[in-house]
């Protein structure tokens, strides 16, 4: 019994999710296009950044629903980021784990006999934890420690949490995003 | 018209030099010495060595370099807001009563900020040692082959899936570009007006609709191909380490060990550059 239930939990992905994730991670890469534009704003451009990596975070898992979906999408936009711009090893490494911790959560919600994905409540709070550890690397180590930059305490603090409200308003709007699009692909 | 504008990434590829020729599996090798090893130094002529021994890369790999104008203007901007972030100071710099601030030959102030001959030199080493980290992929991606890059990675025992992804992306990205600006050309054309954020908003729904249509066809056609069933595990391409290869590698090894005899046995490298409040 207990066998079935994690079977039923960690479904295998098939070629089409791993499409769907790929597809997600490149469209979250080439909207660099539109943030960059915001370059003369930074560090408060990297909202957008965090907006959009949420966003289609939790839109691919809404259409994939499937354990495992913020994982593997973060593996799929680091390693992409990695080998299309030359992200430093020690940031992609990083960013190979931003999705476990909205996998915990889901694999708990299965757990629990729910069906997070329908769930709004679930896929933002979901969406909320990707959205954390995104800020919390970023501005926890890449950007002060890695790249060394310095910020005064305050716009450190302040754009670690802008970032995170901006995560989290993506984790919303991807989630209505999923619903439609599952609609309008098939 | 609007594909003219895509930066076509993957321009490179098709074209020939010793750097094309090489194993998959030894450009992983290059990839990874030269992300990981300028990160260890904090002295601006160490970092300067890594720029020497990329240098002759960039200019022995027969790249056209027009299509890779605009990552490297990217490149370049994440630099100058690095150098801009650590040269420019408060007033208070000058009074900074640490020995590594204390001891400028010069500065500059501009109005409120103040530029030191210490921070200056600061914002240069910070900049150029994500230099070579930030730009070694491009690199090996301009000169690869992506479904050759995905062989070599499953020879190093990456995971079918993971290959997969990633080979998908680097595939998409040029797709889902174009596709995007296709979109904002059509918006153009229709008399679409608003300002970026209004213009963004109405390009997400049907960027991502088309995207997937146009790419999932491509993860039926490949279930069709039975990789569900796990069954893309064999290669009819065979990968044999020529002698440019193995030189290359011992070449890395070697470097490797000379490297870090230097930095944590002989303790060279490391210049005082930290910020001491």
């Amino acid at each position: 019994m207990t066998n079935n239930t994690q079977t039923k939990i960690f479904r295998g992905f098939n070629a089409v999710d791993l499409v769907t994730l790929a597809v997600f991670a490149a469209l979250y890469r080439a909207a660099w296009y539109i943030w960059q534009i915001f370059g003369f704003l930074f560090p408060f451009n990297i909202v957008i950044a965090t907006f959009f990596a949420t966003l289609a975070a939790v839109t691919a898992a809404v259409i994939v629903r499937k354990v495992g979906v913020f994982t593997l999408y973060s593996i799929a936009a680091a390693l992409i980021n990695f080998f299309f711009q030359g992200e430093a090893l020690v940031a992609t490494i990083i960013y190979l784990f931003l999705g476990v911790l909205s996998d915990a959560y889901l694999y708990t919600r299965f757990k629990a006999g729910e069906d997070p994905f329908s769930s709004f409540r679930d896929m933002t709070i979901a969406g909320t934890l990707f959205a954390f550890l995104w800020s919390a690397a970023n501005w926890g180590f890449v950007f002060p420690v890695l790249f060394m930059m310095e910020f005064t305490p305050f716009v450190h603090i302040a754009v670690a949490v802008v970032c995170f409200v901006g995560g989290i308003v993506g984790g919303i709007l991807g989630y209505r995003l999923g619903d439609r699009l599952k609609g309008l692909i098939h | 018209m609007a594909s003219g504008g895509v930066e076509n990434f993957l321009a490179n590829v098709g074209r020939d030099s010793w750097v094309h020729r090489l194993d998959p599996r030894t450009k992983v090798a290059i990839l990874l010495f030269f992300s990981v090893f300028p990160l260890l130094f904090t002295d601006y002529r160490f970092i300067f060595f890594f720029f020497l021994l990329i240098f002759p890369l960039w200019l022995t790999a027969n790249l056209d370099f027009r299509p890779l104008v605009a990552p490297f203007i990217g490149v370049a901007f994440f630099m100058f807001i690095l150098f801009i972030f650590t040269a420019l100071r408060g007033p208070s710099e000058i009074t900074n009563p640490a020995p590594e601030a204390a001891h400028f030959t010069w500065y500059v102030k501009f109005g409120p900020a103040v530029i030191t001959s210490h921070t200056f030199f600061r914002g240069l080493y910070i900049a150029g040692r994500m230099l070579v980290p930030l730009t070694i992929g491009l690199f090996i991606i301009a000169t690869t082959d992506p479904t050759s890059l995905g062989k070599g990675l499953r020879k190093l025992k990456m995971p079918t899936s993971i290959v997969f992804m990633v080979l998908a992306g680097l595939r998409f990205v040029p797709i889902v570009t174009e596709q995007m600006i296709n979109i904002l050309d059509a918006m153009t054309i229709r008399g679409v007006k608003g300002s970026r954020i209004e213009r963004t908003r109405l390009l997400i729904l049907p960027l991502f609709v088309t995207s997937l249509r146009r790419t999932r066809t491509m993860g039926l056609a490949c279930e069709a191909k039975g990789f569900g069933a796990q069954k893309w595990n064999n290669f009819y391409q065979d990968f044999v380490l020529g002698r440019t290869d193995r030189f290359i590698l011992a070449v890395l090894i070697l470097l490797s060990l000379i490297i870090v005899y230097l930095r944590f046995v002989a303790g060279l490298g490391v210049a005082t550059v930290g910020w001491t409040r």
